[in-house]
Protein backbone atom coordinates (compact mmCIF):
# COMPACT_ATOMS: atom_id res chain seq x y z
CA UNK A 1 0.00 0.00 0.00
CA UNK A 2 1.39 3.38 -1.02
CA UNK A 3 1.80 6.04 1.64
CA UNK A 4 2.28 9.78 1.34
CA UNK A 5 4.44 11.60 3.86
CA UNK A 6 5.05 15.31 4.33
CA UNK A 7 8.78 15.94 4.61
CA UNK A 8 10.10 19.16 6.17
CA UNK A 9 13.74 20.03 5.62
CA UNK A 10 15.62 23.30 5.90
CA UNK A 11 12.56 25.56 5.92
CA UNK A 12 11.06 23.71 2.93
CA UNK A 13 8.21 21.20 2.81
CA UNK A 14 7.19 18.63 0.20
CA UNK A 15 4.92 15.59 -0.20
CA UNK A 16 6.65 12.29 -0.89
CA UNK A 17 4.95 9.03 -1.87
CA UNK A 18 6.50 5.68 -0.97
CA UNK A 19 5.48 2.28 -2.35
CA UNK A 20 4.82 0.82 1.08
CA UNK A 21 5.06 1.61 4.80
CA UNK A 22 8.78 2.31 4.82
CA UNK A 23 11.08 2.40 7.80
CA UNK A 24 12.90 5.65 8.59
CA UNK A 25 16.18 4.24 7.23
CA UNK A 26 14.51 3.28 3.91
CA UNK A 27 12.78 6.63 3.63
CA UNK A 28 16.05 8.51 4.12
CA UNK A 29 17.77 6.31 1.55
CA UNK A 30 15.03 6.89 -1.02
CA UNK A 31 15.20 10.63 -0.36
CA UNK A 32 18.97 10.52 -0.90
CA UNK A 33 20.03 11.26 2.65
CA UNK A 34 22.35 9.28 4.90
CA UNK A 35 21.17 7.98 8.26
CA UNK A 36 24.60 8.93 9.51
CA UNK A 37 24.06 12.61 8.83
CA UNK A 38 20.33 13.04 9.40
CA UNK A 39 17.90 12.52 12.27
CA UNK A 40 14.14 12.31 11.83
CA UNK A 41 11.44 13.80 14.05
CA UNK A 42 7.72 13.05 14.00
CA UNK A 43 5.51 15.21 16.18
CA UNK A 44 8.62 16.43 17.96
CA UNK A 45 9.67 12.87 18.84
CA UNK A 46 12.99 11.51 17.65
CA UNK A 47 12.49 8.36 15.58
CA UNK A 48 14.77 5.34 15.48
CA UNK A 49 15.83 4.01 12.10
CA UNK A 50 13.53 1.00 12.31
CA UNK A 51 10.37 3.06 12.97
CA UNK A 52 7.77 2.58 10.23
CA UNK A 53 6.20 5.67 8.72
CA UNK A 54 2.46 5.77 8.12
CA UNK A 55 0.29 7.41 5.51
CA UNK A 56 -0.28 11.08 6.39
CA UNK A 57 2.78 11.38 8.64
CA UNK A 58 4.68 14.65 8.78
CA UNK A 59 8.36 14.21 9.46
CA UNK A 60 11.14 16.73 9.95
CA UNK A 61 14.70 15.97 8.85
CA UNK A 62 17.52 17.36 10.95
CA UNK A 63 20.99 17.62 9.40
CA UNK A 64 23.57 16.92 12.05
CA UNK A 65 26.80 17.76 10.26
CA UNK A 66 28.41 21.10 10.90
CA UNK A 67 31.54 22.42 9.28
CA UNK A 68 34.21 24.99 9.84
CA UNK A 69 37.89 24.99 10.62
CA UNK A 70 39.29 24.28 14.05
CA UNK B 1 24.55 3.82 18.10
CA UNK B 2 25.92 1.33 15.59
CA UNK B 3 29.52 2.08 16.56
CA UNK B 4 28.79 0.76 20.05
CA UNK B 5 26.11 -1.79 19.03
CA UNK B 6 23.95 -0.08 21.59
CA UNK B 7 20.33 1.11 21.50
CA UNK B 8 18.98 3.14 24.41
CA UNK B 9 15.70 4.74 25.37
CA UNK B 10 15.57 8.49 26.01
CA UNK B 11 16.36 8.59 29.77
CA UNK B 12 19.11 5.99 29.47
CA UNK B 13 20.62 7.75 26.44
CA UNK B 14 20.78 11.07 28.33
CA UNK B 15 22.36 9.31 31.32
CA UNK B 16 24.79 7.43 29.07
CA UNK B 17 25.97 10.68 27.42
CA UNK B 18 26.58 12.26 30.83
CA UNK B 19 28.40 9.19 32.17
CA UNK B 20 30.56 8.90 29.06
CA UNK B 21 31.45 12.60 29.28
CA UNK B 22 32.42 12.22 32.94
CA UNK B 23 34.56 9.21 32.00
CA UNK B 24 36.30 11.15 29.22
CA UNK B 25 37.00 14.09 31.56
CA UNK B 26 38.50 11.72 34.10
CA UNK B 27 40.37 9.51 31.61
CA UNK B 28 42.18 12.44 30.03
CA UNK B 29 42.44 14.39 33.32
CA UNK B 30 40.76 17.40 31.78
CA UNK B 31 39.68 19.14 34.99
CA UNK B 32 38.51 18.25 38.48
CA UNK B 33 35.21 18.87 40.25
CA UNK B 34 35.24 22.33 41.80
CA UNK B 35 37.57 23.80 39.19
CA UNK B 36 36.14 26.57 37.04
CA UNK B 37 35.67 25.75 33.37
CA UNK B 38 34.89 28.10 30.50
CA UNK B 39 32.72 26.54 27.78
CA UNK B 40 32.95 28.11 24.33
CA UNK B 41 29.36 28.15 23.07
CA UNK B 42 28.31 28.84 19.51
CA UNK B 43 24.57 28.36 19.94
CA UNK B 44 24.81 25.05 18.08
CA UNK B 45 24.07 21.50 19.21
CA UNK B 46 27.56 20.45 20.29
CA UNK B 47 28.54 23.32 22.56
CA UNK B 48 25.13 23.77 24.18
CA UNK B 49 24.86 20.01 24.77
CA UNK B 50 28.33 20.03 26.32
CA UNK B 51 27.40 22.94 28.59
CA UNK B 52 24.19 21.12 29.55
CA UNK B 53 26.03 17.89 30.40
CA UNK B 54 28.65 19.72 32.48
CA UNK B 55 25.84 21.54 34.29
CA UNK B 56 24.02 18.25 34.97
CA UNK B 57 27.26 16.68 36.21
CA UNK B 58 27.68 19.52 38.68
CA UNK B 59 30.77 21.17 37.22
CA UNK B 60 31.27 24.90 37.63
CA UNK B 61 30.98 25.90 33.99
CA UNK B 62 30.58 29.43 32.62
CA UNK B 63 29.89 30.13 28.95
CA UNK B 64 31.58 32.33 26.37
CA UNK B 65 29.77 33.43 23.23
CA UNK B 66 31.63 35.28 20.48
CA UNK B 67 29.34 37.39 18.30
CA UNK B 68 31.04 37.12 14.91
CA UNK B 69 28.61 39.31 12.99
CA UNK B 70 27.68 36.60 10.47
CA UNK B 71 24.53 37.54 8.62
CA UNK B 72 23.07 36.84 5.19
CA UNK B 73 19.31 36.70 4.65
CA UNK B 74 19.31 35.14 8.10
CA UNK B 75 20.88 36.77 11.16
CA UNK B 76 22.98 33.73 12.03
CA UNK B 77 25.05 35.37 14.77
CA UNK B 78 22.05 37.12 16.30
CA UNK B 79 20.03 33.90 16.47
CA UNK B 80 23.03 32.00 17.85
CA UNK B 81 23.61 34.58 20.56
CA UNK B 82 19.93 34.44 21.53
CA UNK B 83 20.08 30.64 21.81
CA UNK B 84 23.10 30.91 24.12
CA UNK B 85 21.48 33.67 26.19
CA UNK B 86 18.21 31.74 26.57
CA UNK B 87 20.07 28.55 27.48
CA UNK B 88 22.09 30.30 30.21
CA UNK B 89 19.08 32.17 31.58
CA UNK B 90 16.99 29.00 31.87
CA UNK B 91 19.70 27.36 33.99
CA UNK B 92 20.97 30.40 35.88
CA UNK B 93 24.43 30.07 34.29
CA UNK B 94 26.97 32.82 33.62
CA UNK B 95 27.49 33.79 29.98
CA UNK B 96 30.16 36.22 28.79
CA UNK B 97 29.56 37.74 25.36
CA UNK B 98 32.30 39.22 23.18
CA UNK B 99 30.99 41.17 20.19
CA UNK B 100 33.67 41.26 17.53
CA UNK B 101 32.55 44.49 15.86
CA UNK B 102 32.05 46.32 19.13
CA UNK B 103 35.37 45.13 20.54
CA UNK B 104 37.62 45.16 17.47
CA UNK B 105 35.68 47.31 14.98
CA UNK B 106 35.20 44.57 12.41
CA UNK B 107 33.17 41.39 11.92
CA UNK B 108 34.25 38.12 10.26
CA UNK B 109 33.17 39.13 6.76
CA UNK B 110 35.12 42.38 7.07
CA UNK B 111 38.23 40.69 8.37
CA UNK B 112 38.06 38.02 5.65
CA UNK B 113 37.66 40.65 2.94
CA UNK B 114 40.95 42.23 4.00
CA UNK B 115 42.90 39.14 3.10
CA UNK B 116 44.91 39.46 -0.08
CA UNK B 117 45.53 35.76 -0.51
CA UNK B 118 42.63 34.00 -2.20
CA UNK B 119 43.32 30.72 -0.41
CA UNK B 120 42.46 32.24 2.96
CA UNK B 121 38.83 31.36 3.59
CA UNK B 122 36.41 32.88 6.13
CA UNK B 123 36.63 29.66 8.20
CA UNK B 124 40.39 30.12 8.60
CA UNK B 125 39.99 33.74 9.69
CA UNK B 126 37.11 32.77 11.97
CA UNK B 127 39.20 29.98 13.53
CA UNK B 128 42.07 32.36 14.20
CA UNK B 129 39.81 35.00 15.75
CA UNK B 130 37.89 32.52 17.91
CA UNK B 131 41.06 30.84 19.19
CA UNK B 132 42.49 34.19 20.19
CA UNK B 133 39.31 35.52 21.88
CA UNK B 134 38.64 32.22 23.66
CA UNK B 135 42.20 31.98 24.93
CA UNK B 136 42.21 35.54 26.20
CA UNK B 137 38.88 35.07 28.01
CA UNK B 138 40.02 31.81 29.63
CA UNK B 139 43.40 33.20 30.73
CA UNK B 140 42.07 36.52 32.01
CA UNK B 141 39.16 34.80 33.72
CA UNK B 142 41.51 32.45 35.56
CA UNK B 143 39.71 29.31 34.36
CA UNK B 144 41.25 25.86 34.87
CA UNK B 145 40.31 24.89 31.32
CA UNK B 146 38.64 26.08 28.14
CA UNK B 147 36.17 23.42 26.95
CA UNK B 148 34.99 23.21 23.35
CA UNK B 149 32.25 21.07 21.84
CA UNK B 150 34.43 19.30 19.27
CA UNK B 151 32.98 15.86 18.61
CA UNK B 152 34.45 12.69 17.11
CA UNK B 153 33.41 13.68 13.58
CA UNK B 154 35.30 16.96 13.95
CA UNK B 155 38.36 15.18 15.29
CA UNK B 156 38.26 12.41 12.70
CA UNK B 157 37.93 14.96 9.88
CA UNK B 158 40.96 16.89 11.13
CA UNK B 159 42.86 13.64 11.57
CA UNK B 160 42.05 12.53 8.03
CA UNK B 161 43.03 15.91 6.58
CA UNK B 162 46.32 16.02 8.48
CA UNK B 163 47.10 12.40 7.58
CA UNK B 164 46.37 12.87 3.88
CA UNK B 165 48.69 15.87 3.85
CA UNK B 166 51.21 14.38 6.36
CA UNK B 167 51.13 17.38 8.63
CA UNK B 168 53.26 15.72 11.28
CA UNK B 169 53.36 18.63 13.70
CA UNK B 170 49.56 18.92 13.68
CA UNK B 171 49.19 15.13 14.06
CA UNK B 172 51.49 15.26 17.07
CA UNK B 173 49.44 18.03 18.66
CA UNK B 174 46.00 16.46 18.10
CA UNK B 175 44.74 15.22 21.44
CA UNK B 176 41.67 15.71 23.67
CA UNK B 177 43.77 17.91 25.96
CA UNK B 178 46.16 20.69 25.05
CA UNK B 179 48.15 21.57 28.13
CA UNK B 180 48.40 25.13 29.38
CA UNK B 181 51.59 26.99 28.54
CA UNK B 182 52.84 30.49 29.13
CA UNK B 183 49.96 32.70 28.02
CA UNK B 184 47.91 29.78 26.70
CA UNK B 185 44.90 28.33 28.48
CA UNK B 186 44.46 24.60 28.95
CA UNK B 187 42.09 23.38 26.21
CA UNK B 188 39.89 20.30 26.50
CA UNK B 189 37.39 18.44 24.32
CA UNK B 190 35.07 16.38 26.56
CA UNK B 191 32.83 15.36 23.61
CA UNK B 192 35.67 13.98 21.48
CA UNK B 193 34.38 10.38 21.69
CA UNK B 194 30.79 11.18 20.59
CA UNK B 195 29.52 11.05 17.04
CA UNK B 196 27.99 14.28 15.79
CA UNK B 197 24.76 12.34 15.37
CA UNK B 198 24.75 11.57 19.09
CA UNK B 199 25.31 15.16 20.21
CA UNK B 200 22.44 16.24 17.95
CA UNK B 201 20.24 13.50 19.40
CA UNK B 202 21.19 14.61 22.90
CA UNK B 203 20.23 18.22 22.15
CA UNK B 204 16.86 17.15 20.71
CA UNK B 205 16.07 14.73 23.53
CA UNK B 206 17.20 17.14 26.26
CA UNK B 207 14.97 19.84 24.77
CA UNK B 208 17.84 22.21 24.03
CA UNK B 209 16.78 24.97 21.62
CA UNK B 210 19.87 25.22 19.44
CA UNK B 211 20.36 26.92 16.08
CA UNK B 212 19.82 24.26 13.42
CA UNK B 213 20.93 26.46 10.54
CA UNK B 214 24.49 26.04 9.45
CA UNK B 215 26.94 28.93 9.28
CA UNK B 216 26.54 30.34 5.74
CA UNK B 217 30.31 30.37 5.32
CA UNK B 218 30.67 26.66 6.11
CA UNK B 219 29.58 25.65 2.59
CA UNK B 220 33.10 26.54 1.54
CA UNK B 221 34.66 24.62 4.41
CA UNK B 222 37.14 21.88 3.56
CA UNK B 223 36.16 20.12 6.76
CA UNK B 224 32.78 19.22 5.25
CA UNK B 225 34.53 17.42 2.41
CA UNK B 226 36.54 15.30 4.84
CA UNK B 227 33.41 14.57 6.85
CA UNK B 228 31.57 13.52 3.71
CA UNK B 229 34.33 11.00 2.87
CA UNK B 230 34.26 9.61 6.40
CA UNK B 231 30.47 9.35 6.47
CA UNK B 232 30.36 7.44 3.18
CA UNK B 233 32.85 5.06 4.76
CA UNK B 234 30.78 4.88 7.95
CA UNK B 235 27.61 4.09 5.98
CA UNK B 236 29.31 1.02 4.51
CA UNK B 237 31.18 0.00 7.64
CA UNK B 238 29.53 1.20 10.87
CA UNK B 239 32.06 2.07 13.55
CA UNK B 240 34.93 2.95 11.22
CA UNK B 241 35.00 6.63 12.20
CA UNK B 242 35.20 5.65 15.84
CA UNK B 243 38.01 3.15 15.20
CA UNK B 244 39.91 5.62 13.04
CA UNK B 245 40.06 8.25 15.78
CA UNK B 246 40.28 6.04 18.87
CA UNK B 247 42.99 3.85 17.35
CA UNK B 248 44.92 7.02 16.51
CA UNK B 249 44.82 7.97 20.20
CA UNK B 250 46.03 4.49 21.12
CA UNK B 251 48.83 4.66 18.56
CA UNK B 252 49.81 8.08 19.81
CA UNK B 253 49.94 6.81 23.37
CA UNK B 254 52.02 3.83 22.25
CA UNK B 255 54.63 6.22 20.86
CA UNK B 256 53.80 6.29 17.13
CA UNK B 257 54.64 9.98 17.10
CA UNK B 258 57.82 11.39 18.56
CA UNK B 259 57.27 13.55 21.62
CA UNK B 260 57.06 17.24 20.84
CA UNK B 261 60.32 19.13 21.12
CA UNK B 262 60.64 21.03 24.38
CA UNK B 263 59.27 24.51 24.01
CA UNK B 264 61.95 27.05 24.53
CA UNK B 265 60.19 29.57 26.73
CA UNK B 266 62.92 32.13 26.10
CA UNK B 267 62.19 32.08 22.38
CA UNK B 268 58.46 32.60 22.83
CA UNK B 269 57.55 36.16 21.91
CA UNK B 270 54.86 38.46 23.20
CA UNK B 271 52.86 40.49 20.74
CA UNK B 272 53.84 44.15 21.27
CA UNK B 273 50.26 45.27 20.64
CA UNK B 274 48.08 42.83 22.64
CA UNK B 275 50.60 41.05 24.87
CA UNK B 276 49.40 37.57 23.83
CA UNK B 277 52.04 34.88 23.17
CA UNK B 278 53.14 34.43 19.57
CA UNK B 279 55.65 32.19 17.79
CA UNK B 280 57.02 34.95 15.61
CA UNK B 281 58.56 38.35 16.19
CA UNK B 282 56.38 41.43 15.82
CA UNK B 283 52.61 41.44 15.82
CA UNK B 284 50.72 38.19 16.40
CA UNK B 285 48.56 36.76 13.60
CA UNK B 286 45.40 38.21 15.17
CA UNK B 287 46.77 41.75 15.41
CA UNK B 288 48.19 41.52 11.88
CA UNK B 289 44.68 40.65 10.76
CA UNK B 290 43.29 43.77 12.42
CA UNK B 291 45.85 46.16 10.99
CA UNK B 292 46.00 44.71 7.46
CA UNK B 293 45.02 47.22 4.77
CA UNK B 294 44.90 50.02 7.27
Amino acid sequence: MKITVTVQYRREEKQVTFDHKVMVSEALKQLGYSTETHLVLRGGELLTEDTRLADGDTIKLIAVISGGDH
Amino acid sequence: MRQHRLALCKPHFLDWMAAQTAETIEKFRMFRPGERVLVAVSGGKDSLSLWDVLYRLGYTADGLYIHLGIQTDFDYSGASEQAAVDFAAARGLNLKIVNLRQTYGEDIAGLSARQHRAEIKPCSVCGLVKRRVMNQAAVEGGYAALATGHNLDDEAAVLLANTMEWKSELLRRQYPVLEAADGFARKVKPFCRFYERDTAAYALLAGIAYVEEECPFSERSKQLEWKSILNRWEDEHPGRKFQFYINFLHARKAGLFAPPPAVNQENRQRCPKCGQPTASQGLCAFCRLLVEDR
